[in-house]
């Protein structure tokens, strides 16, 4: 029993990129038949959220499992290593995230159908949940990294997918710059522990002074994937892709990730309970903050990823307080709740002419004097200006870095790349002519 | 210059600028309009190629299209050469003095057909390097076009084109003397030559127009817009303004209005209370007196030239187009609202720091030139003329290659291509109907009638009625059937208007429920406002962690077995108790705020039997409205019928049936010489064109002696809608070739289906409207392309009935044909994108993904299988009678004139059929096809099909 649940986490990866190949190999080939991508992709998520139940049954009984594959290479005493674990949580979510995916999965090939790139679509999205799995399973910060990283890809692939227009683009630079904070403050508790202790292995976290710290980086890590004050912003500009993209990305999935995190690591938590009220009073200002702004939102999408971020705080403050139970249940519902509400966001003229629904009233706000009101009202409605000000202290820099390394670039080896690409060929006329 | 600026002139520059911007109002209520119906008083052509100029947008289809049309022979050359004007055949006659004999109409087509790429000296010097076979028609024609030079240089080649190149100008754009030099040593004989030949030719020509153009020097324009910092900064505060203020119940907490409007709300909220609007100086701003058009003098900026003001207006409000409609239908004073947004721009624009950049489009204007050389020099490439030649011509000769060039550019080459797109359809359309009239098809006595909406929906379940049951007759009337009222759903907050916009209704008719509500409509209030709710904080919380699971559940069954949820959700609503709406009373003697009077009902009854021809009656009469059901869909109103603005035509269709059966109206008719008999009872019904079900309405008043008549009529209509709907299916990749049942339920699954971006294809395809009797399409296979509307001129000596019908027609039909034909031929100006990322914004709109400007027209999922031609009329008539019409409707006839529709005639006796627009020509010779059903010549078939006639020879 036991070899087999040791087995099941990797035979799901397996699989899941296996998938993700093949369909790299549809392309590859340049076979362009919807039929063959959604009957790969229906198969191959059927099978896997099918093992991944398996394994969730099977977890009932091995208890908790922790499996080495292999490192990656050693330098000295440090080593990068793939570790899994194999536990009833870890398994539960699998197979929640697993039910989702293969859901909005089933919806996109129906909703993507015809569109120019729909089997660019295809391929983004096993890779998406061969990294989700990837990250739930993974046992200490390398593998987490990888799958953490994969889905920030993955993601600003599909917030740029229309190109052919700048919104799209803008928001997905923005969101890739906010995912790149989050990767890098992942990548710093990592370098602690390997300093420490030549490892990262979940359990390293329990002890010592750099653990803490590491604990500090990866909670700021969370609070950026699952878009928390004081980086929420990104989460509503994030819905520039197809609806399901949306859907599964910021309603359900990646967003949830944070607490997930969390919660796998919450023997770690436990070490440290002054932090446990940190996270609770951060996931209160995100409740309140995106509540408030949420209720001033009027479009469909916006107002829902609002209330995402919101509940979502509401989950970090169950954590905090150490109620994991119910922050687990909470998360795997709201991930549900929120992706259906996703798919199903453009028919909102509808459900208000056919259900004869009222327009939802002011409440709360109705207290507040008329002059407060107005002003806390602009406020709310822009976000608290929270945007402008990660423009000014995070975007602005990154950007400003960016040109750095360009200039510095273009002077090592400027002139000769002028003079490759400039000399006889006009990239653009070609590509008008192409088209 | 702004101290010259005056009120009534700055209300002129706004009423000007106004026309730009498209007026589509809220989605609730989606009417089909004309995009460009500001411009009608324009030529359609001019109107286009002018839009073309101030917004960038596309006006025909791109010019790759025509030429895969050309290639597939949707366009034949007889089409081409029905477009060959007199101006053309001028310009190309010059021709004959520099080249020998050529055909005419080869060097058209080439024209025609040579692309629009545009290059640049980069671009002209890679390909003149490395694939100048390009330039060439046919690519092996460039050895040929080598080896002719020999003749012509005798001897010395090398020596003498070495020596002609090297007295250019500028040579070293394309060559340099080492490169020349090595190229010479190196490459073969022949590809060296290519080079060197083309860049002489190239040269020549460029000296030779440069001499043109000095005689007519064109003035570089400089454009303006505002710097793009600034245009970010002002877009997501206007968006988040412009939500907030329009949103009708989406946000939870609801922007505080200021009673004098859009502007004062603006004023109150942003500039006192943002600290980004510290610099604006306020006092003038908070003055609510002060004359709109003043303050907008005012904060105009300091620097602009007064004929840079409307491109700087245009650049101020380019970016919340889509708003204007909005704004417009909301409010009772839309000029004053415009003067107000472009105030609301303004100040933002100064508290913002805007710049003006001005941009010369020098740069622009020498590519240009290069391009313009180009196409020259492809065409005498393809003449077979070389550098030496264009030595040899004079100013004049060179100068008709050059008007040449000029005449024929981009517009200009799809305009040609598009009248013969259309010309090509039209005709073979006419020929159909031209044969029909030849054939008899003897008829027994008439079964049942069917009266439908005049939809081109409609047209292929009629036909198919028709070909299951050869003696019904049908016959096609807007689809509100005269019936105009205010409609009060039972469970719907809202009345809404069931007829076409252009008339105010006066009664409302309201909705009864014969029971108590059903369980589950019950059931969705409940699921809708938990997902309500669920986006609140508290409640949403508890919510989640309490019911959500169930709702999580049924939301799950429906995403994935949609279908099973349909099951379960009605069995479990039929289960509970039979459910069915009532109508109240509409009919009572004088008629009331809620009923409608004997003799008002009398009047509608009449008119529409005397518009369709009516004279005798089969025992059931059908009257059936349309409509359609889909989900996830915030344009599902344009599905809808559009003489219902954009809702479901069944009250009228159910509520015309009461009057024309009602005793006293049928005695009250009697007396205009209207004889329905007592036998005959009419039948309401509705058909949703998305799932193709048909629904009868009162059949309990249906006497039992028509019983098993309608039985049998019923079977006949499921027989028709099944393969209805297997002709639609055809259309749809995503299902294969099936019989009729299987394709019934496979578009019913569609319709019930959230992951559909395409329910139906509704208009897309529609090409033409054809007035006149059933007889004269009848048993022709129009492809669900034609408004059929039922029209006897035998009756309308006076051309009355063809006025008021035309009347209310044509701004319909052109308005739905118009709306495709912009938003296909440039999706992201004219319409609405790609469906999947839309987002709804406040109910009345959506943008595409985050935030962007509110996004009108169509949608490229509804679009995407159109063919954009204008509307077709054929009416059937005498010249007499249209004359007669026109002095009625000179308005109508002057849109038509302007060429936003077609016009054609049909004689009623001989059936002859002639175009009165003047563009087009009847072609002879194509050959119509026959097939013995419908179903035998669209089975297996995706494409566009044309006409076809049905039914033995």
């Amino acid at each position: 029993m036991t070899n087999l649940a040791e087995l099941m986490p990797l035979l799901i990866l397996l699989l899941s990129l296996i998938l993700f190949l093949s369909i790299g190999g549809l392309m590859l080939f340049r076979i362009k038949s919807e039929a063959a991508y959604s009957r790969l992709v229906g198969v191959g998520m059927l099978l896997i959220f099918a093992s991944s139940i398996y394994n969730l049954i099977l977890t009932l009984s091995s208890g908790p499992i922790i499996i080495h594959l292999a490192s990656w290479y050693h330098i000295g005493h440090h080593s990068f290593s793939f570790v899994f674990d194999n536990n009833f949580i870890s398994a539960l979510y699998a197979s929640v995230f697993m039910l989702v995916i293969a859901v909005v999965g089933l919806f996109s090939s129906t909703y993507m159908h015809q569109d120019e790139d729909y089997f660019e679509f295809f391929l983004i999205y096993p890779l998406f949940s061969f990294s989700v799995l990837l990250t739930v399973f993974s046992h200490n910060l390398d593998t987490l990294f990888v799958g953490w990283e994969l889905i920030g890809i993955t993601s600003v692939l599909l917030i740029g997918f229309y190109k052919n227009r700048t919104g799209p683009l803008k928001n997905s630079l923005y969101t890739l710059i906010h995912y790149r904070v989050g990767e890098l403050t992942l990548l710093g508790a990592m370098t602690m522990l390997h300093i420490q202790f030549d490892g990262s292995d979940f359990e390293l976290l329990k002890s010592g002074v750099a653990s803490k710290y590491a604990l500090i980086l990866i909670y700021v890590s969370c609070l950026v994937k699952s878009a928390q004050w004081p980086f929420g912003s990104w989460l509503p500009r994030a819905m520039e892709g197809p609806t399901p993209s949306s859907a599964i990305f910021y309603g359900g999935i990646s967003t949830s990730l944070g607490p997930m995190l969390l919660i796998k690591l919450m023997t770690s938590l436990q070490q440290y309970p002054d932090l446990g009220w940190w996270i609770a009073s951060g996931g209160l200002i995100t409740a309140l903050y995106a509540s408030s702004v949420g209720r001033t939102i009027p479009d469909i999408k916006g107002q829902l990823s609002y209330a995402t971020i919101a509940q979502i705080g509401i989950i970090y403050g169950e954590v905090g307080l150490g109620f994991y139970e119910i922050a687990i249940y909470h998360s795997l519902i709201h991930c549900l709740v929120r992706t259906f509400q996703y798919l199903k966001s453009p028919s909102i003229i509808n459900d208000y002419q056919q259900l004869n629904l009222q327009p939802p009233k002011i409440s709360l706000e109705k207290i507040l004097p008329i002059s407060i009101r107005k002003k806390l009202f602009i406020y709310a409605r822009s976000g608290y200006y929270l945007e402008d000000l990660i423009i000014i202290l995070i975007v602005k820099p990154f950007f400003n870095l960016a040109k750095l390394f360009h200039n510095i670039e273009q002077k090592i080896a400027g002139e000769k790349g002028d003079h490759i690409t400039g000399k006889n060929i006009n990239i653009h006329s070609l590509k008008e002519k192409s088209l | 210059m702004k101290n010259s600026l005056t009120v009534s002139y700055m209300k002129q520059a706004l009423g000007q600028i106004k026309k730009y911007f498209p007026n589509q109002g809220p989605l609730e209520v989606f009417v089909h309009h004309n995009t460009l119906h500001e411009f009608e008083n324009l030529n359609f052509h001019e109107a286009v190629t002018h839009l073309k100029a101030v917004k960038g947008a596309k006006a025909y289809m791109p010019h790759e299209k025509y030429l895969e049309a050309y290639e597939s022979n949707r366009i034949s050359d007889r089409d081409l050469e029905s477009q060959m004007t007199n101006d053309i055949y001028i310009l190309l006659n010059n021709l004959n003095e520099i080249l020998n004999p050529f055909n005419k109409f080869d060097l058209f087509k080439f024209m025609l057909f040579s692309d629009n790429t545009s290059y640049d000296l980069k671009s002209l010097n890679w390909i003149l390097w490395n694939n100048s076979d390009e330039f060439m028609i046919h690519k092996n024609l460039m050895d040929s076009y080598v080896k002719a030079l020999d003749k012509k240089y005798l001897s010395n080649i090398d020596e003498k084109i070495h020596n002609r190149l090297m007295q250019y100008e500028q040579i070293s754009d394309f060559i340099s003397l080492e490169e020349y030099e090595e190229c010479r040593l190196r490459e073969k004989k022949s590809n060296w030559l290519k080079r060197v030949l083309l860049i002489d030719l190239f040269k020549q020509i460029e000296i030779a127009s440069n001499k043109i153009k000095k005689t007519n020097s064109s003035q570089s324009v400089a454009s303006l817009s505002i710097d793009n910092e600034c245009i970010l900064l002002m877009n997501k505060n206007i968006y988040e303004y412009l939500t907030s203020y329009f949103d009708k119940g989406i946000a939870f907490w609801h922007i505080d209005k200021h009673h004098l409007g859009l502007l004062a709300t603006y004023i109150e909220l942003y500039v006192k209370s943002d600290f980004r609007f510290k610099g604006i100086q306020k006092g003038y701003l908070l003055n609510e007196r002060t004359d709109p058009y003043d303050l907008l003098i005012t904060l105009l900026p300091d620097n602009l030239n007064i004929d840079e003001l409307q491109p700087f207006l245009m650049s101020l409000l380019k970016d919340i187009q889509g708003w204007w409609g909005v704004v417009y239908h909301g409010s009772p004073e839309p000029d004053k609202d415009f003067c107000e947004l472009v105030l609301i721009r303004l100040i933002q624009f100064t508290a913002f720091h805007g710049k003006v950049i001005r941009k010369n489009r020098d740069n622009s204007g020498k590519s240009d030139s290069i391009t313009k050389n180009v196409q020259i020099m492809k065409l005498f490439l393809n003449l077979g003329k070389h550098g030496l030649d264009i030595e040899s011509m004079s100013q004049n000769q060179f100068k008709y290659f050059y008007d040449l060039i000029n005449f024929f550019d981009e517009n200009k080459k799809c305009k040609i291509l598009h009248l013969s797109y259309e010309n090509s359809y039209y005709s073979k359309v006419i020929h159909a109907i031209e044969y029909n009239h030849a054939r008899n098809f003897s008829s027994g006595e008439t079964s049942f009638d069917a009266i439908f909406c005049i939809d081109d929906r409609e047209e292929s379940l009629r036909r198919h009625l028709e070909e299951v049951d050869k003696n019904c007759k049908t016959y096609g009337y807007a689809g509100f059937f005269n019936v105009d009222i205010f409609y009060r759903y039972l469970n719907r907050l809202n009345d809404v208007s069931l007829c076409p916009l252009s008339i105010k209704p006066e009664k409302i008719i309201k909705e009864e429920q014969k029971h108590k509500k059903t369980f589950s409509n019950v059931l969705e209030r409940v699921r809708s406002s938990i997902h309500q709710e669920s986006r609140s904080l508290v409640s949403g919380t508890f919510l989640h962690l309490s019911l959500m699971s169930f709702t999580v559940l049924s939301d799950l069954i429906r995403l994935v077995f949609p279908k099973l949820y349909a099951n379960m959700v009605s069995s479990l609503s039929n289960s509970l108790k039979n459910f069915e709406e009532n109508i109240s009373q509409v009919l009572t003697e004088h008629g009331d705020d809620y009923s409608f009077g004997f003799v008002e009902a009398c009047d509608r009854v009449e008119a529409l039997l005397k518009t369709i021809g009516k004279k005798d009656f089969a025992d059931i009469v059908f009257v059936i409205g349309h409509g359609s059901s889909s989900l996830n869909n915030p344009h599902k109103s344009a599905y809808d019928c559009g003489a219902c603005s954009g809702q479901k035509g069944a009250p009228n269709a159910r509520i015309f049936c009461r009057f024309a059966n009602d005793k006293d109206i049928r005695n009250l008719l009697k007396k205009r010489h209207v004889f329905i008999p007592e036998q005959c009872v009419f039948v309401g019904g509705y058909h949703d064109t998305a799932s193709d079900d048909i629904i009868f309405y009162d059949l309990d008043r249906v006497p039992v002696s028509h019983r098993e008549k309608l039985d049998k009529y019923r079977k006949v209509f499921d027989q028709a809608r099944a393969l209805d709907a297997q002709e639609r299916a055809r259309r749809f990749m995503s299902i294969p070739f099936v019989e009729p049942k299987r394709a019934l339920a496979e578009v019913k699954a569609r319709a019930m289906k959230y992951a559909q971006p395409r329910p139906e294809y509704c208009h897309a395809t529609n090409a033409l409207c054809i007035l006149g009797d059933r007889e004269m399409t009848k048993n022709i296979f129009l492809d669900r392309r034609a408004f059929l509307c039922s029209y006897d001129s035998k009756q309308d000596p006076n051309g009355t009935i063809l006025a008021a019908l035309l009347g209310s027609v044509v701004p319909v039909c052109a308005g739905i044909n118009l709306e495709y034909y912009f938003s296909y031929v440039d999706n992201e100006i004219y319409g609405a994108g790609s469906k999947l990322p839309h987002n709804v914004s406040g109910l009345v709109g959506v943008m595409s993904g985050a935030q962007s400007d509110l996004r009108t027209g169509l949608s490229w999922q509804m679009v995407e299988i159109h063919e954009p031609m204008r509307l077709m009329f054929v009416i059937q008539a005498n010249k007499g009678i249209l004359e007669k019409a026109k002095k009625i409707i000179p308005h109508v006839f002057q849109f038509i004139e302007n060429g936003w529709v077609n016009l054609s005639l049909c004689d009623p006796d001989t059936g002859k059929i002639e175009f009165i627009s003047k563009d087009f020509r009847k072609n002879k010779g194509y050959s119509v096809p026959h097939a013995l059903t419908s179903n035998q010549y669209y089975y297996g078939r995706r494409e566009h099909l044309n006409p076809c006639l049905i039914g033995a020879i």
